[in-house]
């Protein structure tokens, strides 16, 4: 499994009830490809988010967004270099 | 000794005395049934007799058992799982009435004198269906009984003055009779009785003509014949002491009212019938300063979601969601000082949830009324009430008698001065009883002098109070007009003599009786054969108006059920349930479902299969528990083929779509992997479409990772029996014929998705629906063709934002100039669908190209590729192109050695997609 990054900004500030509104969408259809959400990052300014998925591949993400008809900036596969493991990939 | 009389209204005597019996009428109701079969019962089926429903039936049947062990005694014998009333040392009347042509004159008078009225007069309950058949069935076994009583006693006595009040009894339990009409009239001739005989003859043609639209058979014309010359006498106008309750000053309370000024939390005044509670809350309306609302709940079990409300506010919001419609009713009650809600022991389930709401989000001040000892017999109201308490928002007033000046007071203002005190004294202070007794020209009880003074009432008055005691709620003037056929001009002097009389008064455009026991006792007064006929032509009426929305549908399953039409009962049960769900009263959904499903039972052919259809429509859509939606399959399964057959493909369609709803729900279409987009929350608010562009997303999710192909078949054909077109359909079909590699079927579907999609501008379905026609012509082997389609995929990929489409759409057409022999960058395409990770396009891509190298000789090339598709499509279980690649590598797959030695022969093929899907077999 590979860690992915989605990428999402919003010209106006986002409310929750569009956060979960877009999330029970797009949730069944990553659930079909087997990809799992693990964490999201809402500015204060809630106009700009990261969200963190665990999947096969960048496309379940992405077809899961497209599909589900909810917009996103950037989706890429990550990388990932944390405190306990500073050097090695994730 | 115990003795318990059913032929009539329910009575209890002890020793003599006659015993209160419980304000619950489900209880009375079920020490009724107790005593009239005297037989053990299981709990579980007593409950099911009274208590059908959501709440806890075995607390309630538990809590009417301990109000009824004092009246039975030792006579109620209850085990863990049994209950039974053990008639043995105690008299019940319905069990000494025998075969008449057995028994002397004398005992066949005693019987005779047993039936008061009919069996369990009052004590009805159409919201229970089975304990209603059951009552509905021996009252008219018992009917029967007590008609060939008195016919064998009428024989039996002659032309006797004794015969005579028992054939009038029996005109009255049978008046379609001709028969019996006959005989009273011959009766009354040979009796020397001329005007009343021809009264009876005009009475018995008028009714017949009304009531039947015939005239009565020759037998009547033949004993009118036995009268001679004599001419029918102009019945003599019942002197009346004429006073509208409304006209009376108010009396006493001035505690009470003290009680209940101005304070913020909700104020319940509960006490007896007659007590006064409506009368105080019109006073309280009347000193309130600003705007207020009345509305009340009414007795009978119609099924009117929110129907308090819609009286009350005289309109209703439309809202797509419960909270905002209780938010939106709250709206609409700003600026109102006072709400007054009487009748609160009747309310009914979604117009309690909103009470509640309002009382704890209005500013209006709130007072309620409602019967003592009725409120148990409502679990909404008790729950409502409780609620209330418990968040310590609700003051509950006991309304108790006037005092005994008060008493006269009132007595004053409506008796004679001679009879006043007399009133005060006899009423004990309700006061509807002492003005009753004050207009009462005999004394008695307060449902006797009602009776009495119903009695009185002549001609048009007398018929119009029957139709309108049998609407069971404020009547409209005009559809109770309709129902009896009578010229608006005597309908409107009937209304206007009843309105003088406070029978009945106006409600705004409708009328109401001027207390709801005057209702009662007017529609106990009408006899059972003649109550069917009324509650007919009222459901006839009903039926016929016009009524879109279906706001009177729960009228009609009411008065059709009452009347015994199943068929139109069912048809509008289907009707009312549906509307319920549009306002979010899912209980009164499910409740009116039920009863409706009751009634098919009696029915055949189509009309049952459409109706029974529509009412499991309304219990899948409603909020039933997933189990109980479950156990609906096979029954819908059932009428799905049964309309099939039928010819009816509406009706079909309809349990298709109605079965996938459950099936996702109940996601047994989908295992964890296959978890559809919308699954469980769609479908407990869907529409058809919603429903069927769920099942295609989900099929072409799941053909996109070439998961369980047939389940995806079976959920596009459910889609399709749903009939509604959307792009998502037509994109599944495509895929799926793309899937089994058969391009000239998959193409149209394909392009349909596409002008469907530009049509709604949805530009990624679009997108996907080309992108799937370039890899059908790739796998063709047509690069000519799918670089035509390229042509037209590169523009709508330049307009997405954010994606991957643009390097996926690109590595088609260089893959596409690459099979047409063209010089590209292939290393670059590639190596760009790596970046974006894109696996399954990856491992479709270097698959593709294998094979083609494999078929121009370059295995080396061919087996890197391979390789690489290995182990991409494992990453993403495209099994397919694994196993694909994996023959290319001259491996044996992992999954299954004998699908890749298959796979190893059509890759020969060369055709991509035909290999594949033949890979697949």
């Amino acid at each position: 499994m590979a860690t992915l990054v989605l990428e999402q900004n919003f010209e106006a500030p986002v409310t929750d009830e569009y956060l979960n509104d877009a999330a029970k969408r797009v949730d069944g259809c990553l659930q079909a490809h087997g990809a799992r959400w693990m964490r999201s990052y809402l500015s204060l300014d809630r106009k700009r988010l990261i969200c963190e998925f665990e999947a096969a591949d960048a496309e379940q993400v992405r077809d899961s967004y497209r599909s589900a008809g909810v917009s996103f900036d950037h989706c890429w596969t990550a990388t990932v270099y944390s405190r306990d493991k500073p050097t090695e990939s994730y | 000794m115990l003795e318990i009389r059913l032929l009539g209204e329910l009575e209890v005597v002890r020793d003599g005395q006659a015993v209160p019996l419980p304000a619950s009428k489900k209880s009375r109701a079920l020490l009724a049934y107790l005593a009239a079969t005297a037989r053990p019962h299981l709990r579980e089926r007593l409950c099911e007799l009274l208590w059908e429903g959501p709440d806890d039936p075995r607390a309630a049947l538990r809590w009417s058992l301990t109000k009824l062990r004092p009246l039975a005694g030792s006579h109620l014998v209850t085990a863990r799982d049994r209950v039974e009333f053990c008639a043995e040392g105690a008299s019940i009347d319905i069990r000494r009435v025998g075969i008449p042509a057995n028994e002397t004159t004398e005992l066949l008078e005693e019987h005779a004198a047993l039936f008061r009225g009919q069996f369990l007069d009052g004590l009805d309950l159409p919201g229970c269906f089975r304990y209603q058949q059951w009552c509905l069935g021996e009252r008219e076994r018992i009917r029967q009984t007590h008609i060939t009583i008195l016919t064998e006693l009428i024989q039996r006595l002659g032309r006797n003055e004794a015969a005579l009040p028992l054939a009038r009894r029996r005109v009255t339990i049978d008046p379609f009779n001709d028969q019996a009409h006959a005989a009273l009239i011959r009766l009354l001739a040979s009796l020397g009785q001329s005007h009343e005989a021809m009264g009876q003859y005009e009475s018995c043609r008028s009714l017949f003509e009304r009531e039947l639209g015939s005239r009565p058979a020759a037998v009547v014309e033949e004993a009118r014949r036995t009268i001679g010359r004599a001419v029918a006498a102009t019945p003599n106008p019942a002197s009346f002491t004429q006073i509208s309750t409304t006209d009376i000053s108010f009396v006493g309370r001035s505690r009470e009212l003290a009680a209940i000024e101005p304070s913020n939390i909700v104020v319940l005044v509960a006490g007896e019938p007659g007590i006064g509670k409506s009368r105080l809350l019109e006073e309280l309306r009347a000193r309130t300063e600003g705007p207020t609302l009345y509305g009340r709940a009414f007795a009978a079990e119609m099924i009117r979601p929110y129907g308090l409300w819609i009286d009350l506010l005289g309109s209703f919001p439309n809202e797509t969601d419960r909270t905002r419609l209780f938010e939106a009713v709250v709206e609409m009650l700003s600026g109102v000082a006072l709400i007054a809600i009487d009748d609160l022991q009747w309310i009914d389930e979604s117009s309690a949830a909103l009470l509640h709401f309002v009382a704890r989000t209005s500013t209006s001040r709130i007072v309620l009324a409602a019967r003592n000892g009725e409120l148990e017999d409502n679990p909404k109201a008790l729950r409502l009430v409780r609620d209330l308490a418990r968040d310590k928002r609700l003051r509950r007033i006991e309304l108790g008698p006037l005092t005994a000046e008060e008493t006269i007071v009132l007595a004053r203002a409506v008796a004679t001065p001679d009879d006043a005190l007399r009133v005060a004294s006899e009423s004990g202070g309700n006061p509807l009883f002492t003005i009753e007794l004050a207009r009462a020209q005999h004394p008695g009880s307060l449902l006797e002098v009602i009776g009495e003074r119903i009695t009185q009432l002549e001609g048009a008055a007398r018929d119009v109070v029957s139709w309108a005691a049998a609407v069971g709620r404020q009547f409209d003037a005009e559809i109770v007009g309709r129902a009896t056929g009578m010229p608006a001009g005597e309908m409107l002097a009937a209304l206007e003599r009843l309105e003088r009389c406070g029978i009945i008064r106006a409600a705004g455009d409708r009328y109401d009786f001027a207390h709801d026991l005057v209702r009662e006792v007017a529609y106990q007064m009408v006899s059972g054969p003649r109550r069917a006929l009324v509650h007919r032509h009222i459901a006839r009426v009903l039926d016929e108006t016009h009524d879109t929305d279906g706001a009177l549908a729960g009228e009609i399953v009411h008065h059709a059920s009452l009347a015994g039409d199943h068929a139109l009962a069912a048809r509008a049960a289907v009707a009312a349930g549906n509307r319920c769900l549009r306002m979010f009263a899912y209980t009164e959904a499910v409740s009116v479902a039920r009863r409706g499903l009751q009634l098919v039972e009696s029915l055949s052919g189509n009309f049952r299969v459409e109706t029974e259809m529509g009412l499991l429509s309304v219990l899948v859509m409603s909020r039933t528990p997933v189990r109980q939606k479950v156990e609906l399959t096979t029954r819908l399964a059932e009428l799905t083929e049964a309309a099939r057959s039928a010819g009816l493909p509406k009706t079909a369609a309809l349990g298709a779509h109605l079965l996938a709803c459950v099936y996702e729900e109940s996601n047994r279409y989908f295992d964890a992997a296959a978890a559809t987009i919308h699954s469980a929350e769609l479908s407990r608010t869907a529409d058809a479409s919603t429903v069927a562009l769920s099942m295609a997303n989900a099929a072409r999710c799941l053909l996109f990772l070439q998961r369980d192909v047939a389940r995806a078949e079976s959920l596009l054909g459910q889609a399709s029996a749903i009939g509604i077109e959307n792009a998502e359909l037509d994109l599944g079909i495509g895929f799926l014929h793309a899937h089994r590699g058969r391009m000239a079927e998959a193409l149209p579907h394909l392009e349909r998705a596409l002008e469907l999609a530009v049509r709604d501008e949805d530009h990624w379905r679009e997108w996907i629906a080309l992108w799937r026609m370039v890899i059908a012509a790739l796998e063709e082997g047509d690069a000519a063709l799918a670089l035509e389609f390229c042509e037209r995929l590169r523009p709508v990929a330049t307009k997405m934002k954010g994606g991957s489409e643009l390097v996926r759409s690109d590595v088609l057409e260089v893959i596409a100039h690459w099979m047409s022999g063209h010089s590209v960058d292939l290393k670059g395409a590639l190596a760009r669908l790596r970046e974006i990770d894109s696996k399954s396009d990856l491992a479709w891509a270097l698959t593709f190209i294998a094979q083609i190298e494999m078929g121009r000789g370059l295995v080396e090339a061919a087996q890197q590729h391979a390789e690489e598709a290995v182990v991409a499509a494992e990453a993403v279980g495209r099994d397919s192109e694994a196993a694909i690649a994996r023959c290319i590598l001259g491996l044996r797959t992992k999954a299954s050695p004998d699908l890749s030695e298959r796979a190893r022969n059509f890759v020969k093929e060369s055709n991509h997609g035909h290999s594949r899907s033949r890979a697949e077999l």
